[in-house]
């Protein structure tokens, strides 16, 4: 019981900006945090200060300036702050969810072969995939004669949706929620809390953010504050 | 393919630079380059003209000198010293283990050859004898590069910049690469064509599991299809990191001049 999953030490991110003047402005400064198996810790704060940016970090998108991110699974640990990039595209593909504010694709590809995507790249069979894209489609209203669309052109409630699909296809101990039930209306929202009690309840360790108090009260143990590094129930 | 539980932590690199160096005068060329690329992985190498990236594309190919250094290639057959080896035999590994996709597709084709016999060279030098086969793959691989089969006789110098593109990709594709090296591989062509040639690009290399060294002085075409990046300037390596984490939070000072003047739509 209460396996540790993910376990922040020190975590600082300063950014410096070299073509405008050598500016720095430090975002985050000395994060402590630990998350565990079946968890959901809300990050808690007005926007700018860094909610966001933490889940980056946590993400390898940005890199921290000090400090450790250890994601622990079964025997192994990884400090995410130090592996090579090969590593790192595994662990992300095999370990982590992220879900971004914005679904950013490629154009042309169509939207049941996006969602599709992470399980073929994990290696599962086109059907198994396909059933599972379905699935999350039909659950998240994404009507079928959308299917075969390029979402690029869709709207943002509807984008939102094919990232929650994409990302949650596969288990993975680790999940990063960006925003994850802005502009859904309630029977989406209702939805995708569903979906992430029933990530918490197979064991995925979860950080998120969550603007809107009803979600947040559904899904949240506990809310931690990022300025303060104190926790609230 | 079985579902991957673990990760592959030890794994070979397919090729190894070690302190690569090329220089035609003083920031000429590329200079002290070690990296390493994986199999199935996209390595995407961005820059702006004249910082050395098509001269180490070529050198990683074996179709340049070097003046110093190292290029180590994993072969079927055990580890190959590229500039060691004789010429013909880079020129056979360039042709039958390896692709390299010129910007200029009338580089990289017969333009007065049939677009069947473009892609079937390949196999042919291969040992392919069957005409039967030969044609079938053919015929395939015009389908699934997009081109419209009832083209097979006909000659690519009467297709469009966008077709001949994809004529150049299949015919390098054909033989099943490990590499395939790619310059520029959307520089010449609309951008209306780029999208799709870029997309085609992409699940072929992913269906078909082969790494792929990308040249491009476009950050869009770099987002697209490659899983991690090397920012070239003046011959040098000045920053890598995965492809969102460059585009994302550019550490050194041109990266993030490089990455700020995206044109966002």
């Amino acid at each position: 019981m209460n396996q540790t999953i993910l376990e922040i030490q020190g975590l600082s991110k300063t950014f410096t900006l070299h073509n405008q003047g050598q500016i720095s402005y430090e975002v985050l400064n000395n994060i402590n945090l630990r998350v565990s198996k079946g968890e959901c810790i809300v990050l808690h704060g007005p926007s700018g200060m860094g909610k966001s940016t933490l889940l980056r970090c946590l993400y390898a998108s940005y890199l921290s300036n000090a400090g450790h991110i250890y994601l622990y699974d079964g025997e192994q640990s990884y400090d995410l702050t130090q592996l090579n990039e090969r590593i790192l595209m595994q662990i992300r593909r095999h370990k982590i969810v992220y879900v971004s504010q914005f679904l950013r694709v490629i154009p042309r590809v169509p939207c049941l072969q996006i969602v599709m995507q992470p399980m073929l790249d994990l290696g599962y069979e086109i059907d198994q995939a396909e059933q599972r894209a379905t699935e999350l489609l039909c659950s998240l209203n994404i009507p079928e004669r959308l299917w075969n669309l390029s979402p690029t052109t869709f709207s943002g409630g509807e984008q939102q949706r094919i990232n929650i699909a994409r990302e949650f296809t596969v288990h993975r101990p680790l999940m990063l929620l960006d925003e994850p039930t802005a502009s859904l209306d309630t029977k989406n929202r209702e939805t995708v809390i569903e979906l992430i009690l029933q990530a918490k309840a197979s064991g995925s360790a979860i950080i998120g953010i969550f603007h809107d108090e009803v979600s947040r009260k559904q899904v949240a143990d506990r809310l931690f504050d990022l300025k303060t590094g104190d926790f609230y129930d | 393919m079985m579902v991957q539980k673990d990760l592959i932590l030890d794994q070979q690199p397919l090729i190894k630079a070690d302190q690569l160096t090329r220089l035609y005068g003083i920031n000429k060329g590329c200079e002290q380059i070690d990296l390493e690329l994986y199999a199935g992985e996209v390595l995407g190498i961005v820059g702006e003209s004249g910082s050395g990236k098509s001269t180490l594309l070529r050198c990683l190919a074996g179709i340049e000198s070097i003046d110093s250094g190292t290029v180590d290639y994993e072969s079927t057959i055990g580890q190959l010293r590229l500039h060691d080896l004789a010429e013909s035999e880079r020129r056979r590994l360039i042709r039958q283990e390896w692709g390299f996709i010129q910007q200029n597709p009338r580089d990289g084709l017969h333009l007065e050859m049939s677009a069947g016999a473009n892609i079937s060279e390949r196999l042919m030098s291969q040992g392919e004898r069957h005409y039967g086969r030969i044609r079938q793959q053919a015929l395939d691989w015009m389908q699934r590069v997009e081109l419209d089969p009832a083209r097979i006789d006909d000659k690519p110098k009467n297709f469009s910049g966008g077709m001949q593109q994809r004529l150049q990709i299949a015919r390098n594709l054909v033989s099943g690469p490990s590499i395939l090296f790619m310059d520029e591989p959307t520089g010449g062509l609309d951008v209306s064509v780029q999208a799709r040639v870029l997309d085609l690009i992409r699940k072929l290399v992913r269906e078909l599991n082969v790494a792929v060294v990308l040249v491009t002085h476009d950050i869009g075409v770099a987002r697209i299809l490659a899983d991690r990046l090397i920012v070239m300037r003046n011959s040098r390596i000045i920053e890598t990191g995965l492809t969102d984490q460059i585009l994302e939070d550019p550490q050194a000072p041109y990266t993030q001049l490089l990455v700020s003047s995206i044109l966002r739509v």
